[in-house]
């Protein structure tokens, strides 16, 4: 080893940040560390030895084998989910089949009855089209399901990849954090971020995700919003796992707060567990 | 600004980047399992949200992000280093610096596992994805002093493991490593 010892944290930092191949010296942000080099030759030597590494360890980084038949696999998996998602679809019965299932429109029937059923039939296939569309395009009634609050939540958390958000500690969002989550996990958690997100429940929503005791993953999502049959404050035990996440719902200060927890009944029994005393 | 580019399909976005997200997979998950497992789930949300592709953002990278995000989601019920135990190491820089051939590449996935995520997300980001520090910072909602200085411990972490001396995994590694890079 031939290092040369450099004690200023801000100079290593800034030198550790360029990489090999660019000109991010000539970064504004970088004026001084083009400076700093320029007097030190013994600097520049260091750092083009940095980057001669850089160099090879970001070589070193893109070489990984690819296992054989990824494509088909992921390929396969694609094509599976998208019949799971035609299959679970309402099936729409073709016009010409409901005659069929209608008394009296057996084939001996007689041909103008049966050009009846089949009109009385598809007018009735078409006014199910109809009232369908007009129900789909209506606006979400006010209160919710449970069990539609708890399965959107689910299918919402797990298309959820965003990122970082603002600490808590920081700022204030739109909606506050629960009083009744907060007073069973605040001593136990290290940081909680919030982020605003479109789209939950087909609503303005406020996400807080939460990192709680033994590193178990969470999401706290709050809307504004009713639901049916929710208790007023977080429950001990998950409404609805399907063994990879754990969701609960509860109404509180009039907003709607859904718990989704990474893990089965035990990891979310474990985020809830009530031994932390009083809400910080 | 006119855009040209054809509207791309699921399949021809598999063709095409497959290798590239897994590669990058690997290095943030740290096994074969997990990497497959994260390129699938990258290509099944991509396929659901491949309306929201905006025209003039590079598919790779938008691609990457949405790989990102999984990870960081999958980590965060894993942290095997606590983020204040990575020192600023400016250590182990090898005089005769090793080729990329001569780098180890078990002892490299051993020491990125050892990372805590944000770290190894940002050394992953700037060796692999080739984005500056500032584009890190962007990408990630950090500050760029933030980045700066993961990116820094995170790095000396890796030379402490790879190129010897205050190594803080395991002697093995860094011998082995070193013995590459001589040869």
């Amino acid at each position: 080893m031939e290092n040369e010892p450099i004690r200023d944290p801000r100079l290593w930092e800034a030198m550790e940040s360029c990489r090999p191949g660019h000109d991010d010296l000539a970064d504004p942000e970088m004026a001084w560390l083009a400076r700093e080099l320029e007097a030190s030759p013994e600097l520049v030597g260091l750092h083009r030895r940095l980057q001669r590494l850089d160099a090879a360890m970001a070589d070193a980084f893109r070489d990984v084998p690819v296992p054989p038949g990824l494509k088909a696999r992921i390929l396969a998996r694609l094509e599976d989910t998208s019949s799971e998602v035609s299959s679970s679809q309402p099936e729409v019965v073709p016009a010409t089949s409901l005659p069929a299932v209608l008394p009296g429109a057996g084939a001996a029937g007689p041909l103008p009855l049966r050009r009846r059923w089949t009109l009385a039939g598809g007018g009735l296939a078409m006014a199910a089209v109809v009232l369908l569309v007009l129900l789909g395009s209506l606006p979400k009634p006010a209160r919710l399901a449970k069990s539609e609050v708890l399965h959107d939540a689910i299918q919402f958390y797990l298309s959820d990849t965003h990122e970082g958000g603002c600490p808590l500690a920081e700022a204030a969002p739109e909606y506050p954090f629960s009083q009744s989550l907060a007073s069973v996990v605040s001593r136990r958690v290290s940081e909680i971020r919030w982020r605003s997100l479109e789209g939950f429940l087909n609503r303005t929503a406020v996400a807080f995700d939460v990192v709680g005791p033994q590193g178990i993953a969470a999401t706290l999502y709050v809307t504004d919003c009713s639901a049916d049959e929710l208790p007023s404050e977080v429950p001990l035990r998950p409404m609805l796992s399907t063994g990879e996440t754990s969701v609960s719902a509860w109404q509180e200060g009039g907003l709607l707060y859904v718990l989704v927890v990474e893990g089965g009944i035990p990891a979310y029994e474990r985020f809830c567990a009530a031994s932390a005393g009083p809400v910080a | 600004m006119a855009d040209d580019r054809a509207p791309m399909d699921i399949i021809q976005l598999v063709a095409e980047h497959h290798h590239a997200v897994y590669r990058y997979a690997y290095r943030l998950a740290g096994s074969e399992v997990d990497a497959e497992d994260l390129t699938q789930q990258v290509f099944l949300i991509a396929q659901r949200k491949l309306e929201q592709l905006r025209k003039t953002e590079s598919v790779q990278s938008w691609l990457f992000t949405i790989l990102r995000r999984l990870f960081v989601k999958m980590a965060r019920s894993k942290s095997p280093i606590a983020a204040g135990s990575i020192e600023l190491n400016v250590e182990n820089i090898p005089a005769k610096v090793p080729t990329a051939e001569a780098i180890d590449r078990e002892a490299l996935q051993q020491a990125i596992d050892e990372l805590p995520a944000p770290h190894r997300a940002v050394v992953t980001m700037f060796y692999y994805e080739d984005c500056s520090y500032r584009e890190i910072a962007e990408k990630l909602e950090v500050p760029i002093g933030t980045v700066m200085s993961r990116l820094a411990r995170a790095k000396g972490h890796l030379r402490a493991a790879l190129f010897g001396g205050g190594d803080p995994g395991a002697e093995s590694r860094s011998g082995r490593a070193e013995a590459n890079a001589r040869g």
